[in-house]
């Protein structure tokens, strides 16, 4: 269960990072790397409540990473 | 001028340089401390809302100031807050706005650095200590190391003296061959020591006892108390969200200052902040309280801002490898504040080379001897007197790095978005990618904001006058510090030195704005537009 969350959470906001589509990086930043932080936290013995707060915390800071840094760098790169 | 000053190479340089600026000390011993202490997993409520509604809205706005006043050659506060506030009032009242706004930065600039660059000092001086293994021996008591240590002339001036050295050194390179470059190897070293430091923090099981884990010092962290939920604790969230964005500083404006008058502000500003936010939640939440909990259990992470200095030594000589994690962890907190305090230091010596027309190069090197001066008591206190309160510090924070912010920041808000309004909202969307709605500005950025900062504003008034913050007597004032009465003096000096860097901020404002604008300010009409 640990290992399935951690594979989650670090394929969710590895594939929000090179993703394109703002609702694709929400969907795999936020709702799988989440998903994934909140089942490896429970695999580890976090109390419910915790494990919930926070994976949502972490769940939207790394959405918004995903979603500003890498656009940023792609500018930066392209030369605008 | 304008043609002449330094730009950012980069994009990615400018980010990297603008989170090092937020990324400072209060991301990784702050914000657990505060989390923790005002209702845990339910204080993350108030703190993002603090976010959307303070601190996004507020570096939006000081972004904007910090472009605008370097296309018209400023990298300081006055004349950029001038320029805005000119667009809704006559030229004379846009100079005592700017220069009431300039005379705020330069104290948090002048008084901040002073005791900052003391405590990046210590962080310096601990790294070398824990790689030297000098309290690995568990005979001794961390609580009288760390005394030992701020007593001690030779430590404290040595590592002080070297990071302002080094810090005037970054400087003095220039905002592309300096600032740029230092932060572009400092911050990836940071986040790399940031990750290996909270895995390892994560994974240490429970060394000590079975009740005592890594894991249980997350759920302390994280757990809704929703009874320690109170407006207090919202009070606490929006006053961090101030320190740890380094908003109302005055700093971002500098920074933003040497944009090109066509960057993009707005995804930049945003990219800032979610870097801050990384460094501060995800790794900021993740490393002192479960090292802390699983070696010392619950009374461990309670020591508040002794945490770093106190309750983690303990831990880091039962750590296998701890002199390493020690120097690691010493390390990171020395990079975090030093990536700060340049931005304070670029701001002195901006500050110098526009109004006094002193190069760069010296520049930075007397705003180094400046901290040193203004900083000198704060070193000679421990030293003098053998006490270990640091009643001048604490003093000094009290106003310049916890009220001064605010009331800074509700001038910003007010000037750029309340005041100037529509033509504000068109001058921060100039060249962005992705651009702030309207209705975000009107409801939000004019009125939201604005409102929120005045009532903490308020209820920090309310709080300071009934904690006895706005006597002069030196009786009441070391008791509500809480400090050995012999310090009576020491604080009354702090006070004393606040009140002159005041005055001689709004002189120096006064003169900026005039130099530049004086036409204008006299014939009551804007004469100079680019």
């Amino acid at each position: 269960m640990a290992w399935i969350g951690l594979i989650l959470f670090l394929g969710g906001i590895v594939y929000g990072w090179v993703a394109k589509n703002i609702w694709v990086k929400l969907l795999s930043a936020f709702v799988v790397g989440g998903l994934g932080w909140y089942m490896t936290m429970m695999a580890l013995g976090m109390s419910k409540s915790s494990a919930a707060f926070m994976s949502l915390a972490w769940a939207f800071i790394f959405w918004f990473v995903d979603a500003t840094v890498p656009t940023l760098t792609a500018i930066d790169a392209s030369g605008k | 001028m304008a043609e002449t000053r330094d730009t950012w190479g980069t994009k990615i340089g400018l980010i990297l340089a603008m989170a090092g600026n937020a990324v400072g000390l209060g991301n990784f011993w702050r914000f657990p401390y505060q989390a923790a202490s005002n209702g845990g997993g339910s204080f993350m409520i108030p703190y993002f809302f603090a976010l959307f509604l303070l601190g996004i809205p507020l570096m939006l706005v000081e972004w904007t100031q910090g472009r605008t006043g370097g296309k018209y050659g400023h990298g300081t506060v006055a004349p950029m807050l001038y320029l805005h506030a000119r667009e809704a009032v006559s030229p004379s009242a846009a100079a005592i706005i700017g220069a009431l706004g300039g005379m705020f930065a330069f104290s948090v600039m002048a008084l901040l650095t002073s005791y900052y660059s003391q405590i990046i000092g210590w962080t310096l001086g601990y790294s070398y200590l824990s790689l030297t293994g000098a309290y690995m021996d568990k005979t001794i008591d961390t609580g009288q190391f760390f005394v030992n240590y701020i007593q001690n002339p030779w430590y404290v001036f040595i590592f002080w003296g070297i990071a302002l050295i080094l810090m005037a050194y970054t400087v003095s390179g220039g905002v592309q061959g300096g600032i740029e470059k230092w932060a572009s190897v400092m911050m990836p070293i940071l986040y790399v020591f940031g990750i290996l430091l909270a895995i390892r923090a994560i994974t240490l099981g429970a060394p000590v006892k079975p009740e005592w884990s890594a894991i249980k010092g997350l759920d302390y962290l994280w757990e809704p108390r929703w009874s320690d939920l109170t407006w207090k604790s919202s009070l606490a969230a929006a006053g961090q969200i101030f320190f740890t964005l380094s908003v109302g500083m005055g700093i971002i404006q500098n920074y933003a200052s040497y944009l090109k008058p066509d960057d993009d502000i707005v995804l930049s500003g945003l990219a800032t902040v979610s870097l801050n936010e990384f460094a501060e939640v995800i790794l900021g939440g993740s490393i002192a309280i479960p090292i802390a909990y699983a070696y010392l259990g619950p009374k461990g992470v309670g020591a508040g801002v002794g945490l770093s200095f106190i309750s983690l030594p303990n831990v880091f000589r039962d750590l296998p490898g701890g002199q390493i994690w020690g120097a690691m962890w010493f390390f990171l907190l020395f990079i975090a504040g030093f990536t700060s305090a340049i931005a304070m230091f670029n701001y002195l010596a901006a500050m110098l080379e526009e109004d006094a027309g002193i190069n760069r190069k010296i520049g930075a090197y007397i705003a180094a001897l400046t901290f040193f001066i203004i900083g000198l008591p704060i070193a000679l206190e421990p030293i003098l007197t053998k006490t270990a309160d640091l009643a001048y510090l604490t003093e000094l924070d009290n106003w310049v790095g916890s009220y001064f912010l605010v009331v800074l920041g509700l001038i910003e808000v007010l000037v750029t978005a309340t005041m100037w309004g529509k033509g504000a909202w068109e001058e921060m969307n100039r060249g962005a990618y992705v651009k702030v709605p309207k209705w975000y500005f009107d409801i939000f950025m004019r009125w939201i904001t604005p409102i929120y900062i005045a009532v903490i504003l308020l209820f920090s008034t309310i709080d300071y006058a009934k904690g006895g913050y706005f006597s002069f007597n030196p009786d009441t004032l070391v008791k509500y510090l809480k400090v050995d009465p012999k310090l009576g003096p020491w604080v009354l000096t702090a006070r004393i030195v606040i009140i002159v860097v005041l005055i001689v901020g709004f002189i120096v404002s006064y003169k900026s704005i005039k130099r530049s604008y004086g036409e204008e300010i006299a014939q009551g009409k804007v004469l100079i537009r680019r």
